[in-house]
């Protein structure tokens, strides 16, 4: 994995947004709102359960009143408005109590492991009072707007698997439901995103009276929830290189059996043809102000646009899949590529979908001290020449540190030439530090175990666990420098955000992006009736349509 | 002891107890496994930050020590103090679950004798925590106020001797002998013996959290706080969404 094509990612139907949606709807779960006390000015609590075949999952929330000063999408803000928790099961009343008092204050509050997930999230003011006015006054909200932001509320931080005293991943690894990747953070979403529906329909019609009027079904479908990302996402991927191998792997082998189709019928063809269509209109519609991203976006467009001359006659031959791969291959930008492998994905269900049951991974493996360093030095080699090209006495080259800030433990990276605390880095440089371990190497015989190595040397204690590792999952390293002056972390935050399944992508530094979850995803009556499986690419609802892209 | 602290996530332990002991002087990698440690400290049933504490310390104030020297002497394998400092559990601990792995791949007796090391316990929970396949395993020291103290592993159970509040806190300096794969080390007739199924410790921990001392798990957070970076105006800028309000959108 290079990190510029990890840049250059999109959602699957693998994602796990989608795989949790087709699950809602394959199992029919029953989504329910059990309480909604909200004033005129929408601030109170409510409470929302996902009733899966075998447990209840209740979103807790709780709105506020915040100062403009205050609504700030990073982790060192101090108030939101509103706050959330996911419950296991049901709360009771004391349950709500003693969440009221925790839950809004967030990273400062302290949980059980009743609950899973902790979040918050402010309200986008560019549409959010729009929309209310516009509902107010019994219509709906203006298409334009609507469109340029396509979210009512944007999460700023969705937190599990054990921080804070929530539950431990491992509690509830082994539920069906929820033993994909990050499930119970994706159904919090899924939940907000209804309650900001709610939100604003209630403010609304307190404020409109009987002239209101709600957001129509096809305006709400479009809208998703905001998230802001930032670093935070980065380590983890660094950390878990067997689980991101598994996500890799699974999107592969999907890519390489649809490749392995041998025609494809007429009526196979038509849908990708829709397919694309769509695909080429919600291109169209994805706009940004980061002039680097919009130029990959004008190029995307060119691709699509040659995909779509290629396909009538290309798809006529044997193995079309594959010869369509080859073509964008050939001749698109990285984002036209990985795009394609999208579309290629979604419209082959059948072969692809169950792939999304290995995306998961054991627990990690441990480290081998009996390992001959021979052995150490041959893996090295073999799986990590790329990181020993680099010299990094080169400044250029080891420029970066990312570390916690006492500030709230916010995730930052510094200068190490000119800023303090290098010391303290987050253990991301493994390019670096397999260079280091190369090298220390040097000093022992390859005769010698990784025990007898350890026992001099404990610094390399996780880089040899890492070399060790590397066999185990071909997928699982991003093969570049990553405390390089020039790289980008936004393109490690933007791969794990396109296995989650987010869209439009718009980056605001390099360090950070804006997304959308959900946009285009049945609404909780529609998928607990089974409807609304695929939305994938969500275009403008028909009332909404303006002349925009192809 | 003071009042139990808000149970803790073991992914908690893991951040926090993995930071305190880089904050404590420790290279990451040993932090881990410190972290795993503290995890086995509390699937033995007993308090992870109280057994911390002492190991954190005598790291951080250099009373422990980390360079360490093994020596093979017939079927005895000697892990002993490179500059003469009482050893650092947090160093040790690994060194020594590395060893047995080795000596455990052969099926065959082995034993170890570190020198005195500052928390004892860390020692036996390291070895724990490693999965070592063997039939038995039997870790002991002597406490000068507790007696011989003694974890034994077998066949997924743990049994404990001797154990108690204060050998754990407020360990004494000792030296610590184990036995893999053969007799000796049996723990001594003692009404403070309890066996412990560390698999269910581990299920209860993800069900209901992990309690410890409020003092110690304080103790630890400021050894965490340690390797935190102080913010600047010019480091501020440069966190995640810096430099935006959603207001403008």
């Amino acid at each position: 994995m290079r990190l510029e094509r990890m840049g250059a990612s999109f959602q699957t139907r693998l994602s796990f947004m989608r795989q949790l949606i087709r699950r809602i709807r394959r199992e029919g779960w029953r989504l329910e709102r059990l309480c909604f006390e909200l004033d005129a000015d929408g601030l109170g609590t409510a409470v929302y359960a996902a009733h899966a075949p075998a447990r209840t999952y209740s979103l807790v929330a709780f709105t506020h009143g915040i100062g403009a000063a205050e609504r700030t999408d990073r982790v060192i803000a101090e108030a939101w408005d509103a706050t959330f928790s996911l419950f296991d099961g049901v709360p009771d009343a004391s349950d709500i109590e003693r969440l009221r008092e925790n839950t809004p204050k967030q990273e400062a509050g302290r949980f059980r492991t009743s609950e899973l997930v902790l979040a918050r999230a402010n309200k986008s003011m560019r549409l959010f009072g729009h929309a209310v006015e516009s509902l107010a006054a019994g219509r709906q909200p203006d298409a334009g707007r609507l469109a340029e932001t396509g979210y009512l509320m944007r999460t700023t931080a969705v937190y599990g698997s054990g921080k804070f005293g929530c539950a431990d991943r491992e509690k509830i690894a082994d539920r069906p439901e929820m033993r994909g990747p990050f499930q119970a953070e994706l159904l919090t979403v899924y939940l907000i995103r209804w309650m900001s529906i709610d939100l604003v329909n209630h403010v609304a019609r307190c404020r409109g009276g009987a002239g209101s009027a709600a957001l129509a079904p096809d305006h709400a479908r479009y809208l998703g929830i905001g998230n802001a990302t930032g670093l935070g996402m980065a380590p983890f991927l660094i950390r878990y290189p067997v689980l991101v191998n598994n996500w890799v792997l699974a999107r592969e082998t999907a890519l390489a059996r649809v490749r392995a189709l041998p025609s494809a019928g007429a009526g196979e063809t038509a849908g990708f043809m829709a397919l694309l269509g769509r695909a080429r209109r919600y291109v169209g519609e994805w706009s940004v102000e980061d002039e680097p991203q919009a130029a990959r976006i004008r190029r995307l467009r060119a691709d699509l646009d040659a995909l779509a001359g290629w396909c009538p006659a290309g798809l006529a031959g044997r193995y079309p899949w594959d010869s369509l791969y080859r073509f964008a291959e050939s001749n698109f930008s990285l984002e036209g590529q990985e795009f394609t492998v999208s579309l290629l994905l979604e419209g082959h269900g059948p072969v692809v979908d169950e792939l999304g049951e290995k995306m998961s991974a054991p627990v990690p493996s441990r480290l081998r001290p009996e390992m001959r360093l021979g052995e150490l030095r041959r893996l090295i080699g073999a799986h990590y020449a790329w990181a020993l090209a680099e010299d990094y006495t080169r400044p250029e080259a080891a420029e970066r540190f990312w570390y916690y800030s006492e500030e709230k433990l916010e995730p930052r990276v510094g200068n190490r030439r000119t800023e303090p605390g290098a010391e303290f880095e987050m253990p991301i440089a493994v390019a670096r530090d397999i260079s280091r371990l190369n090298a220390r190497l040097l000093d022992y015989d390859d005769s010698q175990t990784a025990a007898d190595f350890l026992a001099e040397a404990p610094e390399y204690r996780n880089t040899v666990w890492r070399v060790q590792t590397a066999p185990l999952c071909p997928y699982g390293e991003i093969r570049d420098n990553l405390i390089a002056a020039d790289r980008r972390p936004l393109d490690i935050l933007r791969f794990k955000l396109a296995f989650f399944g987010v869209s439009k992508f718009d980056p605001k530094s390099d360090l950070w992006t804006r997304v959308n979850m959900y946009q285009g995803a049945p609404l909780p009556d529609e998928v607990a009736g089974g409807n609304g499986e695929e939305w994938a690419f969500a275009t403008r609802p028909a009332a909404l349509s303006v002349e925009a892209g192809p | 002891m003071s009042a139990a602290a808000t149970p803790m996530s073991l992914n908690e332990i893991g951040f926090y107890f993995t930071r305190a002991a880089v904050g404590a002087g420790a290279p990451f990698g040993l932090g881990e496994e410190f972290a795993e440690t503290s995890k086995w400290v509390a699937f033995l049933g007993l308090d992870p930050a109280a057994a911390a504490v002492p190991a954190l310390r005598g790291l951080a104030d250099g009373g422990s020590g980390i360079a360490l020297t093994l020596r093979r002497a017939e079927t005895v394998i000697s892990v002993e103090s490179g500059d003469g400092r009482i050893l650092s559990a947090i160093y040790a601990g690994p060194v020594v679950a590395d060893r047995l792995l080795v000596e455990a791949a052969h099926g065959e007796e082995c034993r170890l004798a570190l020198d005195a090391t500052d928390q004892p316990l860390l020692i036996a929970a390291a070895v724990a925590s490693a999965g070592i396949c063997a039939s038995r395993i039997a870790v002991s020291w002597r406490s000068p106020n507790a007696g011989r103290i003694v974890v034994e592993l077998s066949h997924g159970t743990a049994t404990l001797t001797g154990l108690n509040a204060a050998a754990i806190a407020a360990p004494d300096p000792a030296r610590v002998e184990i036995v893999l794969n053969g007799a000796g080390g049996e723990s001594p007739p003692s009404s403070h013996t309890r066996t412990i199924r560390p698999a269910d410790s581990r299920s209860g921990a993800a069900e209901r959290g992990v309690v410890m001392d409020g003092a110690a798990q304080l103790t630890v957070y400021d050894y965490f706080s340690r390797c935190l970076v102080p913010s600047t105006g010019r480091s501020r800028i440069a966190g995640a969404g810096a430099g935006k309000l959603t207001d403008n959108c």
